[in-house]
């Protein structure tokens, strides 16, 4: 059950962000067709922007899991067996707390605008913690997703960033 | 420098080092040097200003090219166009001294300029010609090469990933990178053609002999594959150079063309739409984070002066600038060797940047430069990713296809000097935006 809803959450970040990647598509879109008609589209710079922050973020845990973060493997792949497995573990304690701490610093600066009650200062006036709240959530969900392997580590288990083969920076998992 | 900075550069190229080399994702090692930049020499408080440092470099409208370019890309490479792009273009260079092997330089030409991916590009063309060259009897070293040097033309030939990261980074226009990349992506394409032309003359044997006539109308008929593809890329680029679109709203009408282009091949379905829309999210979330933590590692690096000093300390050799170049050349390359490409341009731009510009260099020069050295690296072990990328479709080895690769190698280091000495092959196209 556990197991079932951590999957969801990282998926469902994945899946959330690749809505506003068609959402940024179709508000430059918007706003090109307005341009032509005359009409200006309110807000659609500052939509844009936001949806971009959540591109990156939302989807930080998504990513993990598919092994598609990058790293440098050329020291940590000449190990193995146990020495690799501490290293792994290593690695993933340090990257808890770093993620740990943008979480933190994340949550903390939209708290801070919320206190404040600071507003976006363009056309579309909102409460500008709304869209700064996707760094902490999706920062929140990698943090969990770490948290998940380190425990699955700890059980013997073999963490799935190191079963997914590694990107190569580009679109190449469908090479024949 | 002051001997308090130079023990602040110690300690966190040593940290960096430690990070990276452990196999710590490379945009929380960065986030983490920035970490401990601020914590242990900073006056600020560390997480008041790492998440006011990202979200003040991710909000931003300019960046939303960036996942728009990634999804054409995924779109296009879904779209089978491997066969279309050979068949098309075949017809036209048989006459050349090394007839087909010139497929894969035009080709590779063809899809960068669709596409800012170069193993996409790679691995689009070389999964066409690669198996038919062989099959005609083609030298396999002389295509290998020639497909791995031509797939680095994917990241110079707009529309480009990097370039818009670096653009970001390096705070420049995009639209004029794009453009300034233009040429010395021509000329590339020159010096590789005219490299396959000269050892087909040279040595007999490396290509077969064939005596086909084809027609001029047939030739047309063939290459009617090709009017979709070619139209794709006037809009895109056309639209940017005429100053019509932006970079953003000239990726947003590309991902528009390359649906329609999937639709017309037969591959738009259901299964390919979602591959390509999550496939650009993992790629996309994997290059945000990293200029994320670009992003902090930079502010942290400010409050220290570092940059600055290191700038005016090199700046203090009175080196020539051309040496400047050629040992920046060296440290990319070098660099090249752990680091993949983008992690490479935002790690370096905040310390490289001030110096070049103290050089008196012009920063959108300095792109195409940097992007061509990143190309380079691209293709020499051990982290070649387009060498990768041939050997999971020849499963040759990886050190056998880099030997291969090595003229090509070096035709880039002409073109990187070329490029230095006649700076007008990138600056020239976007000068001219500014006359209209």
């Amino acid at each position: 059950m556990v197991r079932r809803t951590l999957d969801f959450s990282y998926f469902a970040g994945g899946v959330l962000a690749a809505l506003f990647i068609v959402a940024i598509g179709l508000l430059i879109c918007a706003q090109v067709i307005g341009r032509e008609l005359g009409i200006q589209v309110k807000g659609a710079d500052d939509l844009t922007a936001w949806s971009v922050v959540a591109t990156g973020f939302l989807p930080l845990a998504y990513t993990y899991r598919h092994g598609s973060h990058i790293r440098v493997t050329v020291v940590i792949h000449l190990f193995d067996g146990m020495a690799r497995r501490l290293m792994e573990l290593g690695v993933m304690a340090v990257a808890l707390y770093f993620i740990g701490f943008l979480t933190y610093s994340a949550f903390d600066m939209a708290w801070d605008s919320l206190r404040f009650e600071e507003l976006s200062q363009g056309l579309i006036v909102v409460p500008i913690w709304i869209p700064q709240i996707s760094i902490g959530l999706g920062s929140l969900l990698l943090t969990i997703a770490v948290l998940d392997d380190v425990i699955a580590s700890l059980r013997g288990q073999t963490p799935p960033y190191m079963v997914e083969s590694e990107s190569l920076g580009g679109p190449v998992e469908n090479v024949d | 420098m002051t001997p308090e900075l130079t023990q602040i550069a110690v300690t966190l190229v040593i940290f960096l080092a430690l990070f990276l080399g452990s196999g710590l994702w490379i945009a929380l090692s960065l986030l983490g040097v920035g970490w401990i930049g601020l914590t242990f020499f900073g006056t600020v408080p560390v997480e008041k200003s790492l998440a006011t440092s990202v979200w003040q470099t991710m909000a931003s409208w300019t960046l939303a090219a960036l996942p728009l370019f990634i999804w054409m890309g995924e779109i296009l490479f879904r779209a089978r166009l491997s066969e279309i792009l050979f068949r098309g273009v075949a017809p036209w260079v048989r006459w050349l001294p090394g007839r087909l092997m010139h497929v894969n330089v035009v080709g590779c030409g063809i899809f960068a300029a669709v596409c800012g991916s170069s193993a996409a590009t790679v691995a689009t063309i070389g999964r066409m010609s690669l198996p038919e060259l062989r099959q005609q009897g083609y030298d396999q070293n002389l295509s290998i090469g020639s497909l791995a040097g031509s797939g680095t033309l994917g990241l110079l030939i707009p529309p480009s990933i990097i370039m818009i990261v670096y653009g970001v980074a390096a705070d420049v226009s995009i639209v004029r990178l794009f453009l300034a990349g233009v040429f010395p992506g021509l000329m590339l394409i020159a010096l590789f053609m005219g490299y396959i032309g000269l050892s087909a003359i040279l040595r007999t044997g490396s290509v077969p002999f064939d005596d086909l006539k084809i027609g001029f109308r047939e030739k047309l008929r063939r290459s009617k594959g090709l009017i979709p593809v070619v139209l794709l890329i006037a809009a895109v680029i056309g639209s940017i150079y005429l100053g019509i679109a932006t970079a953003t709203e000239a990726a947003a009408g590309g991902v528009i063309g390359a649906l329609l282009l999937s639709a017309w091949t037969g591959t738009l379905n259901w299964k390919t739409f979602s591959e390509s829309l999550l496939g650009a999210t993992r790629l996309t979330c994997m290059i945000f984070f990293i200029l994320a933590g670009a992003a902090f590692l930079t502010t942290s690096l400010a409050f220290s002066g570092l940059p600055a000093a290191l700038a005016s300390w090199i700046g203090s050799f009175n080196l020539h600038p051309f040496a400047l170049m050629a040992a920046l050349c060296l440290l990319y390359i070098v660099l090249g060797c752990f680091i993949e490409g983008i992690s490479m341009i935002v790690l370096t731009t905040t310390v490289v940047l001030p110096l070049v510009t103290s050089a008196g260099f012009d920063l959108i020069w300095f792109g195409i430069f940097v992007i061509i050295v990143v190309e380079m690296a691209q293709i020499t072990p051990p982290l070649g990713f387009n060498l990768f990328v041939i050997q999971g479709l020849t499963g040759i080895s990886i050190f056998k296809i880099a030997r291969a690769t090595i003229p090509f190698f070096c035709l880039m280091i002409v073109g990187v000097i070329l490029l230095t000495i006649f700076p007008e092959i990138a600056t020239w196209l976007p000068s001219t935006m500014d006359t209209r």
